[in-house]
């Protein structure tokens, strides 16, 4: 309502907007010196944060030209001093230079039209072929019996007469393919049903044609032929004459089976998909999941939201919007379990399931896609959905080569750490001479029981079986010895029948290793390979066993290692400086090693005390003392966990009364237990000094624990990432260029990545590859997985990160609602204008005002906007610190909360003005003042505020949309998820509360996602395929002579998006600082940095030298105009036809 | 002083050596062996990127065409030995001229050159890594080309195997070299039958400081015990036979009883201690001292028979590594070690 206009200023005072700064010092950009209207693109606001310039303005904001009240004079006034209070010099940042550039004209009067305008004109022929499918009330009846013909046949809808055909006649598609699990990841049917007919599809494989083309040779002779290779001649045609339109329920799978969207050009296929139309519309948070699978009886306060969602199966899907009759799910069993075989004899009924899922599916749809649209009712949103969900993959014969050499480094690492871990078990193996193992700290409570091979009783009469030798030798001499001794081998049948392992050995010994293949089985072919494989010693050791850590003589905090059953890992740290009465434990060595510590010392005079009260010779007197002991021990324990200021964590277990077993700390919390300290998440301790041999001698520790950190990422991810199904194109396939003399020997394929385009109740995409691929470590084993993407020749990929963007939709909600102004509230600033560099970005300056590191800052900061509370800020605390104490994280987390998020203050509802002061009130205060007055909180006050801290701006606004009824996101309007905006009361509010703030950031980051996702396609048209994105990053196919234009399309996307963003909270002005990427990648291979060599172990090279891929560019603003050709974009030949 | 750091090979170690060579022509079998060239050193032999101009590589690559056409395929391998005088020197010592170099020849296809190239350095590290003591000691040190070189037609890397502070040994040399216009040096793609013009990965190992590497190897170990650590397959000796003889009046019949076994072993092919082939002791301090300079000649394994095995068969086989012994039974004499020596 309250519009800025030029108008309603046009009697008060105007004031030039554009204030002349001081001199420019050197090397910085030149602004021109006068003053001259029309002349200066430089600008900047009431608190100095530079503007975008005038004439991207002036595009981009038409009816809002720069103006500046008498009022806000006043008021930036008060914002500059409120900065200045939290350590903010607003002179101290340095301006950018100006950029010049011609956009295409808007299409609509503003940015917020313009937007509106072209997300409807890219759904539109979309929604053209899903709309009819949603309005259609009753589809073509199925047909009665499905045709056995390979390819797909469509069914008349009068007679149900069968007819093969190419591909489906129709545009509008459901859809659902099958696949036989056991035969691989192959397409082996497949249903679709338009709103004119029915069609099937089978797989040649299962009607045992043989496929018309050759098999293709994809790759080179070492290809691992373990692995399947797919080609698109094994997949489902669905033609290449675009717009298509294709619905299924998870139907990033089904895409996955269709031929043409392995093609390096696009055909204009999109996929609209009820599982995540499910997630938008009732998506439900990983506890409500858990609820959700639970089999208990739900909590009365749960039962609202319970009945407004469900998991993401079809069938949970279908019986929340439609009821009726569960669907079956039990024929599928034979595509889990059974074989091709299987799938033949039963064609007819499980086409009919494949057919049944396709019609719930429309069910689905019908009810769903209504409640999607009224929810989300901004185009970008499909627009984004539909573009997600055709991620695409360009790969070649590298990958191959990658997986390859990933696993043969893994094994080569393995062997090295069982061969350490082998020696140093073989080592220990003596400690049982003299029982030496007694005095070994971490190796005494292991069993050293030894096993004696013995001879039965020879039977009485009868004389033993002859044991007949091969050969006598070759001499008399040999001959007669061999004579001699007949009667020794004779004695073979007393042997035991089953020989004992390594009689002799500790029996811990004997556990790692295998029994030799016995003489009997020496000719059995079968087992040849097992025997190839034996050899003497530990050969079954590995860093997973219980044992590793002993072996390696691992201490924490200096305290060597101990395990118990019943709390997993922990140490001993000795409480009594004498061994007497210790009976297993080598407590002797334990002193020498580690002196009781201060902490435990006061305990040791009590404890010495109660074993004199155990040693009292009444059993009955001794089982009380005992109990009595245990617990003035725990009490006890209360005062010595504050003076203990060690990670260790308090477990109530004292061993042989000398030592206290402390737990190692788990991530979780210390009610789990550690089960193996060589784990992922004890790898980084191994650099703190944490964790450590407790034998200098034993380099082999060391090692164990750097191959233990190489391996763990392929370990975790490798199943996942040699499961990706890769399409290789054959020549045919290929564009022309690449099919030239010189790229014979590479193959060319692609991965559609299996994308859930909104898969979380934020509505992110989720992927389980691709999505949560860490960046390139040199410490990581097969972390150049991203960099295996590679753009095949003549193509770039072409992308950006959007820099920081969460803190900027957080700040800037918090700016626009408690300013009105870019950067006028800390966060604001500090997010637009801070710099790491100076130290005035918010992660240094909270790092500086707790002291910790900045990284470790910028990690608590983040959860504390997506919602995190003060305790979880203590606990991320500990973990990257593990000495601090309890109450040292407590203080921090304390002090960093009241700088940044402020304190909670309560103001008086109106009717209180009279009786009361109006002032802020603590919660304290406000909750005693409403119990004097019997009544409940909220009657007296107001919903609390944040107060004084850098973001209590931002935070005041996040709960004041996430308290609405109806959450709405920001920038889209889009709507929380039912299943959150049940009612539930106020309790039911506070409890989702963090939930909900971290949703309208986090969808608010979705929205910002399909808007750019939206321009981009607008700038470049058909010419830019979409490849990927996950967090705030985005990726592009791009032609290579169109790289360059495509860079800067992102560049102006970036601009255009944020614009749309900040207009539709009500300002109508850009900081420059976020108007454009701070680079975009112009690459030919999928890195995080175009520069980054990705050396890991198992690239030891580099992408360079290794693989022969040079460094990509990385293009500013500027670059990417001048290599675009110019500022014109309007004059890009795409862009004028229109 | 000079002198000091020269190394010569005793008998032993002489036999070590020899173990090694035919380790190494075991590695990579499929290659065609071209035997001994006794030529004597040129000094293009070596340097490390110009062997392709030698007559030795050019008389090599004849041979191969004409004694091994199944062979004569990309990719493909070579190996030959030679001898050569002086020997090369490393930062712990100098071995006694003259040596033998071992040389492998990969011919591969020049667009999988670099592939080739890291595959084989993964494979020769591992190749060294299990004969070691302690396989962290190997790195791959790439070798600094000068400005002159093209990486995309030079490359090489050493495997070198350190000592702690005391320094590191080179035991392998990778080179790759890229032959460019020679009509003569052509062979056929082994899958496309296309004539292409190979690239050559040569692997030199100079066997005498190898062999004085290993040894080293096998002595810094940082355990308390003063054993020598060879790896079982490649020991001179692998086993050897001790009697402990507590009655006198038995001892002809336990001397027979280690004669046979000797007999036994010997006939299965394993490499039995010199001498008498067994040594007999008085009682336990005396075996302790025997086992303890078997240990430092690193015999991996040693039979123990007692008074005890002339009744039951039941003897004792203890291992050098562990120190501790497992009773076994005469009848699973020589199969129970051979499985042992196996791989």
């Amino acid at each position: 309502a309250s519009k800025v206009t030029p108008e309603r200023y046009a009697s008060s005072s105007l004031k030039i907007y554009r204030r002349v700064r001081p001199p420019p010092k050197v090397n910085k950009p030149k602004k021109p010196e006068n003053n001259v209207e029309g002349q200066s693109e430089y600008a900047e606001n009431l608190v100095k944060v530079q503007m975008i310039s005038r004439n991207l303005h002036a595009q981009l904001f038409p009816q809002a030209p720069r103006s500046i009240s008498e009022e806000q004079v006043a008021s930036a006034k008060d914002y500059q001093d409120e900065l200045r209070r939290h350590g903010v010099d607003i002179e101290s940042c340095a301006p950018v230079p100006d950029v010049q550039l011609k956009l295409p004209p808007l299409r609509g009067a503003n940015i917020e039209e313009h937007f509106y305008n072209i997300a409807k004109e890219q759904v539109q022929s979309y929604e053209d072929l899903l709309l009819p499918l949603v309005q259609c009330e009753e589809l073509p009846k199925r047909p009665k019996r499905w045709a056995f013909f390979a390819g797909w046949t469509a069914y008349d809808p009068d007679n149900g007469t069968a007819t093969p055909v190419d591909q489906p006649l129709e545009k509008g598609l459901i859809f659902d393919v099958e696949v036989c699990v056991n035969e691989g990841q192959a397409p082996v049917l497949a249903t679709a049903v338009s709103n004119k007919r029915w069609y099937s599809w089978v797989s040649p494989r299962l009607t045992k044609h043989r496929v018309s083309l050759p098999k293709t040779e994809p790759l080179d002779v070492d290809t691992d032929t373990e692995r399947p290779h797919y080609s698109p001649d094994e997949l489902i045609p669905l033609g290449t004459s675009g717009p298509g339109l294709v619905v299924g329920h998870n139907v990033c799978y089904d895409r996955a089976r269709l031929k043409e969207q392995y093609l390096i050009e696009d055909t204009g296929t999109r996929f609209v998909d009820t599982m995540s139309l499910h997630m938008c519309v009732s998506g439900v948070t990983s506890y409500q999941r858990a609820m959700l699978k639970s089999k208990k009886e739900p909590a009365p306060e749960d039962l609202g939201w319970l009945e407004q969602s469900s998991l993401n199966s079809l069938v949970e899907v279908h019986r929340l919007y439609c009821g009726g009759e569960p669907l079956s799910k039990e024929p599928r069993n034979i595509f889990v379990e059974g074989t091709l075989e299987q799938v033949r004899q039963s064609f007819q009924s499980l086409t009919n399931y494949c057919a049944g899922d396709v019609e719930a599916t429309h069910r689905v749809l019908r009810v769903l896609y209504p409640m999607y649209a009224e929810r989300f009712p901004h185009p970008a949103s499909l627009a984004g959905m539909l573009e997600m969900g055709s991620a695409y993959l360009p790969v070649n014969s590298n990958w191959e080569r990658y997986i390859r050499e990933a696993q043969l480094t893994y094994e080569d690492l393995s062997i090295e750490a069982k061969y350490h871990l082998g020696r140093r078990a073989e080592e220990a193996c003596s400690l049982l001479l003299d029982d030496q193992y007694r005095q070994n700290l971490w190796l005494w409570d292991e069993d050293w029981s030894v096993q004696e091979l013995k001879l039965k009783q020879p039977p009485k009469r009868k004389p033993l079986p002859r044991e007949e030798r091969q050969d006598h030798g070759d001499t008399a001499e040999q001959r007669r010895l061999q004579a001699k001794f007949q009667h020794l081998y004779d004695q073979r049948s007393l042997l035991p029948v089953r020989r004992p392992l390594l009689p002799g050995y500790p029996l811990w010994y004997r556990k790692l290793c295998r029994k030799p293949p016995s003489r009997s089985k020496r000719d059995d072919d079968i087992l040849e390979d097992e025997e190839e494989s034996w050899s003497p010693g530990a050969s079954e050791i590995s860093t997973g066993m219980q044992i590793a850590p002993k072996l390696l003589s691992l201490c924490w905090e200096g305290y060597p290692l101990h395990y118990e059953r019943e709390q997993g890992w922990g140490f001993l740290v000795p409480f009594r400086s004498d061994s007497e009465g210790v009976d297993r434990l080598p407590m002797d060595q334990l002193l020498v090693r580690c002196p009781v510590p201060e902490f435990a010392r006061q305990c040791a005079s009590k404890a010495e005390s109660d074993l004199a009260l155990d040693m009292l010779p009444s059993e009955l007197e001794q089982h009380m003392g005992k109990r009595e002991h245990y617990k003035k021990l725990s009490q006890k324990q209360q005062r010595l966990e504050t003076q203990y200021q060690g990670s260790g964590v308090w477990s109530n277990k004292v061993l042989e009364d000398s030592c206290f077993f402390l737990k190692l700390p788990h991530k979780n919390g210390p009610s789990f237990r550690v089960g193996n300290p060589l784990s992922k998440d004890f790898l980084n301790k191994f650099s703190d000094n944490v964790l450590s041999s407790g034998d200098p001698s034993c380099q082999a520790a060391a090692r164990v624990i750097d191959i233990a950190r190489m391996m763990s990422y392929w370990r975790n991810n490798r199943d996942r990432i040699m499961g990706q199904m890769v399409v290789w194109l054959n020549s045919q396939q290929l564009p022309k260029e690449l099919n030239g003399e010189n790229f014979h020997h590479i193959s060319y394929g692609a991965i559609c990545p299996q994308v859930v385009a909104c898969g979380t109740l934020t509505r992110r995409a989720m992927e389980p590859t691709w999505m949560t691929a860490s960046n390139s470590r040199p410490d990581r084993l097969g972390s150049e997985l991203r960099s295996m993407v590679q753009a095949p020749p003549g193509y770039r990929l072409v992308g950006a990160d959007v820099d920081s963007q969460e803190l900027w939709i957080a700040s800037v909600l918090g700016d626009a609602y408690a300013c009105g102004e870019h950067g006028a509230t800390p966060l604001g600033w500090m997010t637009l204008s801070g710099s790491k560099s100076n130290g005035s970005d918010m992660h240094s300056i909270t790092a500086k005002a707790v002291g910790i590191s900045r990284d470790h800052a910028k990690v608590i900061n983040y959860a504390r906007i997506y919602g995190a509370g003060q305790l979880f800020a203590e606990t991320l605390l500990r973990q990257f610190n593990p000495t601090f104490s309890a109450s040292e994280a407590k203080a921090k987390a304390m002090k960093m909360f009241s700088i940044t998020k402020g304190k909670r203050v309560y103001r008086l509802r109106e009717e209180f003005h009279d009786e009361l002061e109006d002032r802020p009130y603590s919660s304290y205060e406000a909750s005693r003042l409403a119990v004097q007055r019997n009544r409940v909180l909220t009657e007296v006050f107001h919903r609390p505020n944040w107060q004084g801290g850098t973001e209590s701006a931002m935070f005041n606004r996040l709960e004041e949309i996430a308290t609405r009824s109806q959450p709405q996101t920001p920038f889209l309007g889009g709507r929380l998820s039912r299943a959150l905006e049940a009612e539930g009361g106020p309790d039911q509010e506070q409890r989702f509360l963090p939930t909900r703030i971290n949703w309208v950031v986090q969808s608010g980051a979705v929205d910002f996602l399909h808007l750019m996702l939206v321009s981009m396609r607008w700038l470049m048209g058909p010419h830019v395929r979409f490849c990927l994105s996950f967090h705030d990053e985005l990726r592009y196919l791009v032609k290579e002579e169109l790289s360059p234009k495509a860079a800067l399309a992102m560049h102006i996307t970036n601009l255009m998006t944020r614009s749309f963003c900040v207009s539709r909270i009500g300002l109508k002005d850009l900081p420059m600082s976020v108007a454009f990427f701070s680079s975009v990648e112009v690459d030919t291979v999928l890195r995080k940095e175009c520069t980054m060599d990705c050396k890991t172990p198992s690239n030891p090279h580099g992408l360079r030298i290794g693989y022969g891929i040079q460094p990509g560019q990385s293009l500013s603003v500027a670059e990417a105009i001048e290599k675009a050709g110019g500022n014109d974009v309007s004059q890009w030949a795409w862009i004028k036809q229109h | 002083t000079q002198d000091d750091n020269k190394l010569e090979l005793l008998g032993h170690g002489r036999e070590y050596a020899k173990l090694l060579q035919q380790h190494w022509l075991r590695l990579r079998p499929l290659a065609a062996h071209l035997g001994d060239t006794s030529e004597s050193s040129s000094p293009s032999d070596l340097q490390r990127f110009s062997f392709t101009l030698s007559q030795q590589f050019q008389a090599n690559f004849t041979k191969l065409l004409e004694e091994h056409p199944r062979k004569a395929k990309c990719p493909t391998l070579l190996k030959h030995q030679s001898t050569f005088s002086p020997a090369r020197s490393n930062p712990l010592f100098v071995t006694k001229s003259p040596v033998t170099l071992l040389t492998t020849d990969f011919l591969v296809e020049p667009h999988r050159a670099l592939e080739h190239f890291y595959n084989m350095q993964r494979e020769s590290k591992i190749w060294w890594m299990r004969l070691s003591s302690n396989p962290s000691r190997y790195r791959i040190v790439p070798c600094d080309l000068g400005d002159d070189l093209s990486p995309k037609n030079y490359q090489a890397i050493d495997i070198r195997s350190s000592y702690g502070d005391a320094g590191e040994v080179t035991v392998e040399e990778l080179s790759l070299v890229r032959i460019e216009d020679d009509k003569d040096f052509r062979l056929p793609d082994a899958r496309t039958g296309d004539s292409m013009q190979p690239t050559v990965i040569r692997s030199v190992i100079e066997l005498e400081a190898a062999t004085c590497a290993l040894l080293l190897d096998g002595c810094d170990h940082g355990r308390d015990a003063q054993s020598l650590l060879l790896h079982r397959n490649l020991a001179p000796y692998q086993c050897g036979i001790t009697c402990l003889e507590s009655e006198p009046e038995l001892s002809e019949d336990l001397a027979d009883l280690c004669l046979h076994l000797k007999h036994v072993i010997n006939h299965a092919g394993l490499r039995l201690c010199q001498g008498t082939g067994f040594a007999s002791t008085k009682d336990d301090s005396q075996l302790t001292e025997q086992l303890l300079d078997s240990d430092m000649l690193g015999v991996p394994y040693t039979l123990v028979l007692n008074d005890q095995t002339l009744k039951n068969g039941l003897m004792q086989l203890r291992s050098r590594d562990t120190r501790l012994a497992e009773t076994i039974h005469i009848s699973d004499v020589p199969d129970y070690l051979l499985n042992i020596f196996k791989n």
